[in-house]
């Protein structure tokens, strides 16, 4: 690159609240469509919002979980805009006084640290969905008023790669926190993403472009590298740069423009008339703080020091709270070694979870049975390679390890009475074999042991046969 | 004269989907809320550098509800009052 990028997220959440963030319609995604809604959410004359406490409790717990400063007195404003998604013609949102600023998350690039600042966290509602067909538009307007908050950062990202680490670090602390379940799929995360490029050493920021219609992580990272791509080009012809919104294609990978922006966006803010100042005192405050579990950070730092893990491992352990929580479960309750339960969780569950793209709560696995299946490799009951039959039968439909195996019939033949009867009638079926054997032909000893396994159908244990076959030919 | 002029007036009337872009119209709002402006203005004779701002008319802070949720409308009630319906859904002009 010949120019410094310089890249904003603006990342959207929903809260995971019993009720909207006004009314007392559910907030639950998925179901029918307009089966979710009041006379509030539908913005009908002589109704009055009324805020929910839990997503105010919620907005603050987040906003705490990211180094953020807490305001004593947050206020509501009326957001004014015309859109078939929202009934109200207006988003109550926050203005000036949002519930939490000046935070930041550190996150890891090429193993250094760079500490992104967060600028503020408010609380909103979210629109209803709209579905275009050819000559007109269907709406749902379930998600309305669902609470929301906008985590806006500072523009101190600096490489798509930066943006992506970002996400990936602010989507697992708010996943800890437990206030959203921050899917992008179902839509409770969504992120635009603001980019411009300058000089190296200059201060002042160049034209910036917002993307928006970014679905996934990848998609912002993949976003972001075509637009600094296309403004460098621009810029390097000695073009300008417009303010403008442009949309990833997923398809192409490339930006499309949807809008030029004159000015800013006039959504004429005021106070909102309905609903008076909440006023967030250090007591209540406090209450919230004691609700905040250990954060990715904080349980990475616990698995390096405490557990002696690699780096790598903790970073990929503490990713989601889900895999966290699973491996914690087999070495806090269940004994496991730290680094195997580590080797397991990030190398098979994590591979099969991947390739089936499905989640940990989809499958029969569990803390315990993998934590037995462990301890069996490790007593030489089963082998590492039958280990993977057993991982997948325990994937698929769950059970107790150490019957799986039996069930499987793998389990290892470790009883020396039942080995020594084996190797006695292999030897009498060979005499010579023990020849070759006495007269120095070491590989005979191969051909008795591999003729041992097949009589046990592959379940005997080898170490022991081998111990067993030099002890019963040095009689004969 | 206060900032009020035409064009302003014409601006926000669109912005509120109102039509006031006929000429006379919009001069006779702009009139009115010009007087209207005006008319707040006279606060500024007053001394209030001591006083606190107030946020709202009400002396109320912390209305706040429980997180509970009550039974919703029906999809049928939800859609009564529209003109247009279709697969249980609002059926509006087309956006975009």
């Amino acid at each position: 690159m010949h120019f410094e990028t310089v890249i904003g997220l603006e990342v959207h959440v929903e809260l995971k609240t019993e009720s909207k963030m006004f009314s007392d319609a559910p907030a639950h995604y998925g179901q029918a469509p307009n089966t979710s809604l009041s006379v509030v959410d539908l913005g009908y004359p002589g109704t009055l919002p009324v805020p929910n406490k839990e997503a105010i409790n919620y907005a603050m717990k987040a906003a705490m979980a990211l180094n953020m400063d807490i305001a004593d007195v947050t206020n509501f404003d009326r957001k004014n805009y015309f859109y078939p998604d929202n009934p109200t013609a207006y988003q109550i949102s926050q203005m000036d006084d949002p519930i939490g600023q000046n935070g930041y998350i550190d996150i890891e690039v090429d193993g250094e640290t760079r500490r992104i600042g967060i600028t503020r966290l408010h609380l909103e509602e979210d629109a209803g969905k709209s579905t275009h067909k050819d000559d007109y538009s269907l709406v749902d307007l379930n998600r309305q008023g669902t609470p929301l908050v906008e985590i806006v950062s500072e523009p101190d990202i600096r490489t798509p790669e930066e943006a992506y680490k970002y996400l990936e670090k602010l989507k697992a602390i708010i996943q800890y926190t437990g206030v959203s379940d921050v899917k992008m799929e179902e839509g409770s995360l969504r992120c635009d993403a603001n980019i411009s490029l300058r000089p190296y050493g200059q201060e002042a920021f160049g034209t910036k472009a917002e993307l928006k219609n970014l679905n996934s992580f990848n998609f912002v990272r993949r976003g972001l590298e075509h637009e600094q791509i296309r403004q460098e080009k621009i810029l390097l012809k000695g073009g300008e740069i417009e303010q403008e919104t442009r949309r990833y294609d997923e398809k192409t990978g490339e930006t499309i423009l949807m809008r030029v922006k004159e000015g800013s966006d006039d959504y004429r803010y005021f106070p909102e008339p309905d609903l008076v100042g909440i006023h967030i005192d250090d007591e209540w405050k406090e209450s919230i703080r004691q609700t905040i579990p250990l954060l990715p950070d904080a349980l990475k730092k616990k698995y390096v020091e405490e557990y002696k893990l690699p780096e790598y491992d903790a970073e990929i352990l503490t990713l989601r709270k889900e895999t966290s929580d699973f491996f914690n479960e087999m070495v806090e309750n269940h004994g496991a070694d730290a680094k195997l339960a580590s080797n397991w969780v990030m190398g098979n569950v994590n591979e099969y979870l991947n390739k089936n793209q499905v989640e940990l709560a989809d499958v029969e696995l569990t803390p315990k049975n993998l934590t037995d299946m462990i301890a069996l490799i490790e007593d030489g009951t089963i082998s590492s390679k039958q280990a993977k039959k057993v991982f997948t039968e325990l994937v698929k439909n769950g059970g107790d390890a150490r019957k799986v195996v039996k069930d499987l019939g793998m389990e290892q033949i470790s009883d020396p009475a039942v080995l020594t009867e084996m190797v006695t009638e292999v030897l009498d079926d060979n005499p010579q074999s023990i020849d070759d054997y006495k007269n120095g032909k070491d590989r005979a000893i191969g051909f008795l042991v591999g003729q041992i396994m097949k009589k046990s159908k592959g379940q005997a244990n080898p170490k022991l046969v081998n111990e067993i076959l030099i002890e019963e030919i040095g009689k004969r | 004269m206060s900032e009020i002029t035409t064009d302003v007036v014409k601006h926000v009337a669109n912005l509120a989907r109102i039509d006031v872009q006929s000429e006379e119209k919009a001069e006779e709002f702009t009139k009115e809320l010009d007087a209207i402006v005006d008319y707040a203005k006279q606060l500024d004779e007053l001394p209030l550098s001591e006083t606190e701002p107030m946020f709202h008319a009400l002396d109320l802070t912390n209305v706040m509800r429980e997180d509970e949720a009550s039974e919703p409308l029906s999809q049928d009630e939800a859609l009564s009052n529209s003109k247009s319906t279709e697969d249980g859904q609002f059926k509006v002009p087309k956006m975009l």
